[in-house]
């Protein structure tokens, strides 16, 4: 048994305690309401929880010590609220975290050592708090940190611990607005870096010699009148050179030993240094080369999944595209939406194609209960219709799931209802309806065994460069066959658009004692 | 916090996701798209439903269908503001409470149809309780 409530039911007043009853609760999100009082602690009882989404909205109070019970959470966003506290350090107990947001809060004191025990964290954000003391070495160990690290806005002083050096796969990294002293050097080991920040610190001494450092714009290094540039003149930062800004690097100190040997030696140390070095350069090239290797053929420790393991290509269709074109495409600068079941990303291909692709959440195995890969690929992949949209094929790996649809370029119709920049006349907005009427209708009455789409939406509806609507989404989408109709399906959809009788259900959920939820399960089934 | 306890006492019992919980959500697409309005709003008042937003201007006898209708859609032709007029009929019908009373969706893919299609033939299968229209569209 398991039913999977996905409703947003509250838009204002605070979170009830009986949320902790919600035992098999997976996705909760809150964001964007008026929701303000503490967070309850019985939240820490809701304990098959994934995503937790309590984003913008008047919270206060500290967090809850038994957020740390959540041990398949993969989702926790407090962000934008007005939490104080310091940061308890259960959340290191969170073994299946993902995404860490605890940003735009008052939360004070130092980050907790714990947080090293998140071992598949990819994003960390405590941005714009009032948090102090050192960086935590501990965040050096998170292998998996690939999205983002962003530190910015708050009071952390002294210096960059050695272990941030061995986030390698990391893309984003905001120290901005701290007192953070010291050397940048450590940074230089960041090569998956693709955006960085440094401004308005104490940041002292040379910039590392990486590609990040020499694309990086003024804005990101500003406000360190300590930083000097190695050999160059800037603008906006001094140049190493003149030695009396910044503290002198090892590698100025070594050139300058070399050239008095130069000086005193004769021709022959020339050469043998000379012959040392084409040594070294093969060396270095060596390295290079079983470094590409391990890179491309992935290394076990790692936990980036996309290259941990051998992608499959499963077309609907025939693709002009390889998986390798895909996986470039997945980059934070691509996405353009993102929702209960996943990531979406518009990906432009080499041919001039464009399609988009869904990286589903991962799930863990043996958690197939809310299997949005599956829901997807059984309806959507057997069926073709003009205003349904169209799956192209997927990738799998052991770990992940992409999804490849036809790119829509209009967005979604409730996109386009509620911008005010846009507005539809009549005839459209007949002919949107009437398209995804007969889309549906389709579903229900000439599929085989029929298919219920279960989350009809305006977001779920989109619109191609012509506004024709295709319905979309079909991750909650169920097969009915007939001997089945009158089993108990999982109540599921968007808050807004279930019919009365199934927010009832669970609004009841909330309201009855644990003991009863218990007795009553078999009614879900 | 606002919670409806109105469905509570049958809860459960009678649970079963069919078809017609798709011609539901379906309809409050409806209304979204007539209106321009979204779903959940606290500016609807009570329930903070579109649906129930709706339903009460429809039993309001002084309500009219520019009031209901999207401001960006007055001032089209009548024949356009009488199939707006329609497709809000449609759209009631979708959220009717009772499952059982709600169109199958083929048979709202032919009142749709009919909206654009037929009108003398259509104005007698949706014209139950719809919002009145104006004697004039000069609300606009």
């Amino acid at each position: 048994m398991s039913s999977q409530l996905v409703c947003v039911f509250f838009s204002t007043g605070s979170i009830p305690r009986e949320i902790g009853q919600l035992k098999n609760l997976i996705f909760l999100d809150l964001a964007y309401n008026d929701l303000s009082g503490s967070i309850p602690s019985e939240i820490g009882n809701a304990s098959a929880l994934q995503l937790l989404t309590l984003h913008a909205n008047q919270l206060t109070g500290t967090l809850p010590v038994s957020l740390g019970n959540l041990a398949r959470l993969q989702t926790l966003d407090v962000s934008d609220n007005s939490l104080e506290g310091p940061v308890p350090q259960e959340l290191g107990n969170l073994g299946a975290v993902l995404q860490l947001s605890l940003s735009e809060n008052e939360f004070i004191g130092t980050l907790p050592p714990s947080l090293g025990n998140c071992q598949k964290l990819e994003l960390l954000n405590v941005s714009r708090n009032n948090l102090n003391g050192s960086i935590i070495h501990e965040i050096g160990k998170i292998a998996s940190l690939i999205s983002g690290l962003d530190l910015s806005c708050n009071h952390f002083t002294g210096t960059l611990p050695q272990e941030l050096g061995n986030l390698v796969s990391l893309q984003l990294l905001n120290l901005a607005q701290n007192g953070l002293t010291g050397s940048l050097e450590v940074l230089g080991q960041l090569d998956s870096l693709t955006s960085l920040n440094v401004s308005f610190n104490d940041f002292t001494g040379p910039l590392p010699d990486s590609s990040i450092f020499r694309n990086l714009p003024a804005s990101d290094l500003l406000g360190n009148p300590g930083l000097c540039l190695p050999g160059l003149n800037s603008s906006s930062i001094g140049s190493c050179g003149g030695g009396s800004n910044g503290q002198p690097s090892s590698a100025e100190e070594s050139s300058s030993t070399s050239k008095h040997h130069s000086r005193s030696k004769t021709g022959t140390t020339t050469m043998v240094c000379l012959l040392f070095g084409f040594a070294m350069l093969i060396l270095a090239g060596g390295c290079f080369l079983f470094y590409k290797r391990y890179w491309i053929y992935g290394n076990p420790f790692r936990s980036e999944p996309e290259s941990t393991w051998p992608w499959k290509l499963t077309p609907f269709q025939k693709l002009t595209f390889t998986v390798d074109d895909v996986l470039d495409s997945l980059v934070d600068v691509n996405v353009i939406g993102s929702g209960l079941s996943g990531v979406v990303y518009k990906a432009e291909m080499d041919g001039g194609e464009t399609i988009a692709v869904k990286k589903l959440w991962p799930v863990m195995a043996g958690e197939r209960n809310y299997d949005a890969f599956a829901a997807e690929v059984d309806t959507l992949g057997r069926i073709r219709h003009r205003n349904i949209v169209r799956l192209l094929g997927y990738c799998s790996n052991k770990e992940l799931n992409l999804l490849m649809y036809d790119f829509l370029p209009n967005g979604s119709l409730g996109e386009v209802l509620h911008e005010k920049r846009r507005n539809l006349d009549w005839e459209t907005r007949y002919s949107i309806c009437l398209g995804a009427a007969q889309g549906l209708a389709y579903l229900h009455h000439d599929c085989v065994p029929a298919i219920l789409h279960r989350d009809v939406k305006s977001n779920n509806i989109l619109l191609d460069s012509r506004y024709e609507p295709f319905v979309a989404d079909f991750g909650l989408a169920k097969l009915i066959d007939g001997a089945n109709t009158k089993a108990m399906s999982k109540v599921a959809g968007s808050y807004g658009y279930i019919a009365p009788g199934m927010c009832s259900f669970i609004l009841e959920l909330l309201l009855v004692p644990a003991a009863q939820i218990t007795q009553r399960k078999d009614l879900v089934t | 916090m606002v919670l409806h306890f109105a469905h509570v006492a049958e809860y459960g019992y009678t649970l079963k996701i069919t078809e017609k919980s798709d011609v539901y959500s379906y309809g409050v697409v409806l209304l979204e798209v007539l209106t321009g309005r979204r779903a959940v709003d606290s500016r609807y008042g009570e329930g903070w439903h579109i649906v129930k937003w709706v339903q009460d201007m429809n039993m309001n006898p002084k309500a009219t269908a520019m009031e209901v209708l999207d401001s960006r859609l007055c001032g089209m032709p009548d024949d356009f503001i009488q199939e707006m007029v329609q497709t809000l009929g449609v759209a009631l019908m979708c959220v009717n409470q009772t499952p059982a009373e709600r169109p199958t969706m083929k048979e709202v893919v032919t009142l749709l149809l009919e909206v654009k299609h037929e009108p003398e033939a259509s104005i007698s299968k949706v014209s139950q309780p719809l919002v009145k229209r104006p004697a004039s569209s000069e609300e606009c």
